[in-house]
């Protein structure tokens, strides 16, 4: 393996999560500015516009840590070794992480 | 050049005289690795003994019902104390000295990337945590609790210097965790034995390096709260006084976004004691390493996701307390990872009890308890009813004690050989243990049942129909019992180094590096420094100490009276440069006295005394530069086995590149925290809006803006010598000072900023562009001077790269600041 492929293994560790944090803050972040703006009382065709982007940054971040765990899974099935092995399983553990922590985005009651 | 010694006795003697520092005072400028690393894990000792002093007349204080042991005030000093002495002054300087200590060894190097920078960072911990003891001693400790929460510790409830003490100590402390950080960082990426890929890499190393990444993540948030609450403090600028646009709650969401990742720096370096230390003594290698290093990775940045859940009864909605609960039991699923794990380990090997081992049995029911009332608590519901009660005292002492203590007295036992050079005997460690043990869980198991009774945290006293007596004093006796246990641990340190046998080599058939050094350890730690083909190379090769103590290693030859250790490329391992160290000086010292000055004048109020240490700690930590590169190329050396690496001046990115890209990453850290906060005074704590608005000064921001673009793009095009370079430094440094002179014009155009908390945030973030343009023109100048002094050629412009990424970031983050100071004037006026 060529050296900077070895570092792109290395930093590949640690993006699923980089990406499961910036939607986590996204989530949280953007939840508290929308209740503190009233975004939950503003109408978007069947739901509140909160509500709405919410169910958006959620999709959106589990849709990155999807692919990227797709593709770090490819990369590991070609030089099944360590690196690209781990960068694969924390890719999928973002996954894991992002579908757990942003699933309440789409039923819990909003701003009480 | 220095004649090659040929015998292996004659290298010894030639690098011990390279290496070894000065008898008498001379100690005092020791930079060495063992050296400082000794130093910080016996003076987190000693503070971890005042902290169980505390500890003890808190429990003395607590056994009984309506108790005159001690007053209330004295009460609330004794209970700050106690938790900020154990967080603070003791288990995180404990990781730091036991990584500085172990890493070069570990890693098959002779020491850390930066010496000195260590033994800065030593003296600030020193001199931070005297403050601190200095203060109580006197009466004056903090007492508005370890995390220190507003308004309770504002100006108006805690009028005294009290709250003082402990935001600038704690602060002074803190320099040298970031020290720590980086140096860590460094060190295990680039300062590797040849060989030593990521994959070979022990897991130790890898916990380590996942520990300073969060640290140097988690602690800039906890820095800025400081700094914004002594702002408040001593110059009225109202970031958390909800009458003029604060809000409190900003105190507890930086506090805990650095207080929660604090339990993961704490816990993942015990951790990596027992991954390294169990499998030694299950006799096997260490199952599902792979698996294990993703749930490093996937720990570390959960525990940035749970700060909220200390935060559960403030008022956060709760479809935002669901995203934390879910993110804080999340985090039980990756320490599950490795707890199955070491378990596999050992139910797949042949385990040998000795000592060692039971202190990490001890740590598995420990940790595995508080890790089950972790869960608990994450749960809202049942947070809200045990809120501040004694069940989150118990909760925490049993991942404290339980998943750091105890794996550390494991580590104790299993490296003190190293230091000792004796074998380690049994005789009172286990009785020790068995105190410690049924001492622990009588003080801390029974505490839960006190919380749950309706025990809140932090009272000095209770009534007898509470009916609380029973289960304190049950708590009381049993913090005893673990008091002598720690005395005992104590007594047996001392005999095992006077009494022990001497000996020169693993008592344990440790496979990895460590056991590869002479016992004790000599100061340049590897006589020649090792390669490595495996994760386990003393089972490789299990004569390697002796053919590296034969100088069959890389860098056995001493040249030039240089302290040499070699740095890789940090993804293939193969030698890049020979990194020449600094040897022992003095100057880490005097610059640490020097910030001793500035934190000294800021604590008595005394600003111009702060501003001369200031000043001072600059130049002194351009002195430092003195004796760095060098004034002519010297080109490939030989480093042995027919190989050549330049010296690490000669490339363009040294370590202190590396060192220089992390801190901006630490600096960055602290940024986005301001300007979170910003934001969020500006919007969701967001109170009594403003009277006045800054109006204008978009000249001003214009000109401080181009002027910063222009000073990064000449600095950026100097990074490469050529001709031109000193004349596009000389526009770097002009650019700077014209961005100096427009950022402060606009401080003083903002509207009084002690009226609100939008004109005081916006100050601060003037100010923090104005700090980073006058730095930013001290690198140009300091450049300006390499390139005077001949340091400076094709080869040798690692100190321009370094400059050129202070230029860049300085002008990112001035940007940014000027922009949202104005996008806050805009929003408030809307």
């Amino acid at each position: 393996m060529s050296a900077p492929a070895r570092g792109q293994h290395l930093a590949f560790l640690s993006f699923g999560f980089i990406v499961w944090a910036v939607g986590f803050s996204a989530l949280y972040g953007v939840h508290a500015l929308g209740c503190a703006y009233g975004w939950h009382h503003l109408a978007f065709g069947p739901t509140t516009l909160l509500r709405a982007i919410l169910v958006g940054l959620f999709l959106a971040s589990l849709g990155a840590t999807a692919a990227l765990a797709a593709w770090t899974l490819r990369r590991a099935a070609r030089d099944p070794t360590m690196l690209p092995i781990a960068a694969a399983g924390s890719s999928l553990a973002a996954l894991a992480a992002t579908a757990w922590t942003g699933a309440p985005a789409l039923a819990l009651r909003l701003c009480q | 050049m220095t004649p090659p010694p040929a015998s292996a006795l004659r290298r010894h003697k030639a690098l011990h005289a390279i290496w070894r520092t000065p008898p008498g005072l001379g100690r005092l400028s020791a930079v060495n690795h063992s050296i400082i690393g000794l130093r910080f894990m016996v003076t987190a000792c000693i503070f971890f003994a005042i902290g169980g002093v505390l500890a003890m007349l808190l429990r003395a204080q607590l056994a009984t019902s309506r108790s005159a042991f001690m007053g209330p005030d004295t009460y609330n000093q004794i209970f700050t104390m106690h938790g900020t002495v154990m967080m603070f002054l003791f288990a995180i300087p404990l990781i730091e000295g036991f990584a500085l200590y172990m890493l070069p060894k570990l890693l098959g190097a002779r020491d850390l990337a930066f010496p000195r920078l260590s033994a800065y960072g030593y003296w600030c911990y020193l001199f931070g945590g005297s403050i601190l003891i200095g203060a109580l001693l006197l009466g004056l400790a903090p007492d508005s609790g370890w995390f220190m929460y507003t308004p309770l510790s504002s100006r108006p409830f805690s009028p005294g210097i009290n709250a003082d003490v402990w935001l600038i100590g704690v602060t002074f402390v803190e320099i040298s965790a970031v020290c720590a950080a980086v140096e860590v960082i460094v060190t295990i990426l680039k300062l590797r034995a040849p060989g030593m890929t990521p994959e070979r890499m022990p897991i130790l190393a890898w916990y380590l390096l996942v520990t300073a990444f969060m640290m140097l993540v988690a602690f800039p948030p906890l820095i800025l709260a400081s700094i914004l609450l002594e702002l408040e403090r001593a110059f009225g600028l109202p970031f958390f006084d909800p009458t003029r646009g604060g809000d409190p709650l900003l105190w507890q969401h930086l506090f805990w976004l650095f207080g929660h990742p604090d339990v993961y720096i704490i816990f993942l370096p015990a951790a990596g004691m027992v991954s390294t230390i169990l499998p030694v003594f299950a006799g096997r290698d260490l199952m599902g390493h792979t698996w294990i290093v993703v749930s490093i990775v996937a720990l570390a940045f959960l525990s940035f996701g749970l700060w909220v859940h200390h935060m559960f009864v403030v008022g956060i909605p709760h479809l935002g307390l669901a995203f934390f609960s879910a993110a804080s039991l999340l985090v039980a699923v990756p320490t599950a990872v490795q707890v199955f794990a070491w378990i596999g380990t050992l139910a797949t090997g042949r385990p040998r009890l000795e000592l060692p081992m039971l202190y990490i049995l001890g740590f598995f029911a420990i940790f595995v308890i508080g890790g089950l009332t972790g869960v608990m608590l994450a749960v809202a519901p049942f947070n809200w009813q045990v809120h501040d009660t004694h069940f989150v005292v118990a909760h925490l002492h049993y991942v404290l004690i339980g998943g750091f203590v105890f794996p550390a007295l494991a580590a104790l036992y299993h490296w003190l050989p190293l230091v000792s050079g004796r074998r380690t005997r049994f005789a009172l460690g286990v009785p020790a243990f068995w105190l410690l043990f049924l001492g622990f869980n009588a003080t801390f198991l029974v505490m839960h049942l006190t919380g749950l009774l309706g025990m809140p945290r932090r009272i000095y006293s209770y009534a007898l129909t509470a009916g609380w007596d029973w289960v304190n004093l049950v708590s009381s006796v049993g913090s005893f019992v673990m008091a002598f246990g720690f005395a005992l641990v104590g007594v047996d340190l001392v005999l095992q180094g006077r009494l022990g046998r001497r000996r020169d080599r693993t008592p344990w058939q440790a496979p990895t590096l460590e056991w590869a050094t002479p016992i004790p350890v000599p100061t340049y730690a590897f006589l020649s420094l090792p390669s490595i083909a495996s994760r386990t190379p003393l089972r490789d090769d299990p004569n390697a100490a002796r053919t590296l103590a034969a100088g069959e290693g890389y860098l056995a030859e001493p040249r030039n009276g240089w302290q040499e250790t070699l740095c890789v490329d940090a993804a293939t391992a193969r030698p890049e440069s020979v990194v020449v160290l600094p040897r022992a000086t003095f100057l880490p010292l005097w610059t640490a006295l020097a910030t001793a000055v500035v934190f000294g004048g800021l604590l008595l109020k005394l600003y111009p005394v702060a501003l001369a240490g200031l000043a001072l700690t600059v130049a002194l930590l351009l002195a430092w530069t003195r004796t760095t590169g060098a004034r002519h190329d010297h080109g490939p050396l030989p480093i042995g086995r027919g190989e050549t690496a330049p010296p690490h001046w000669e490339t363009p990115r040294p370590p202190s590149w590396w060192a220089m890209t992390f801190t901006l990453g630490a600096n960055a850290t602290l940024f986005a925290s301001l300007t979170f906060g910003a934001i969020f005074l500006a919007t969701v704590g967001a109170g009594t809006p403003p009277s006045q608005v800054l109006q204008g000064g978009h000249g001003v921001s214009l000109l401080a803006c181009a002027a910063l673009v222009i000073a990064a793009a000449a600095g950026t095009w100097s990074a490469r010598p050529r001709r031109g370079t000193t004349a596009s430094l000389w526009i770097a440094l002009l650019g700077h000072a014209v961005a100096i002179v427009a950022l402060a014009l606009l401080a003083f155009a903002i509207p009084d900023p002690q009226a609100h908390s939008l004109g005081a945030t916006s100050l601060v973030l003037t100010c923090y562009a104005l700090v980073h343009a006058a730095l930013g023109a001290i690198f140009a100048g300091y450049a300006l001077r390499r390139i005077a002094t001949g340091h400076i050629s094709a080869a040798r412009s690692s100190d321009l790269r370094i400059g050129a990424l202070w230029h860049v970031y300085t002008a990112a983050t001035g940007i940014a600041a000027i922009g949202l100071v104005h996008a806050l004037a805009l929003g408030a006026t809307a």
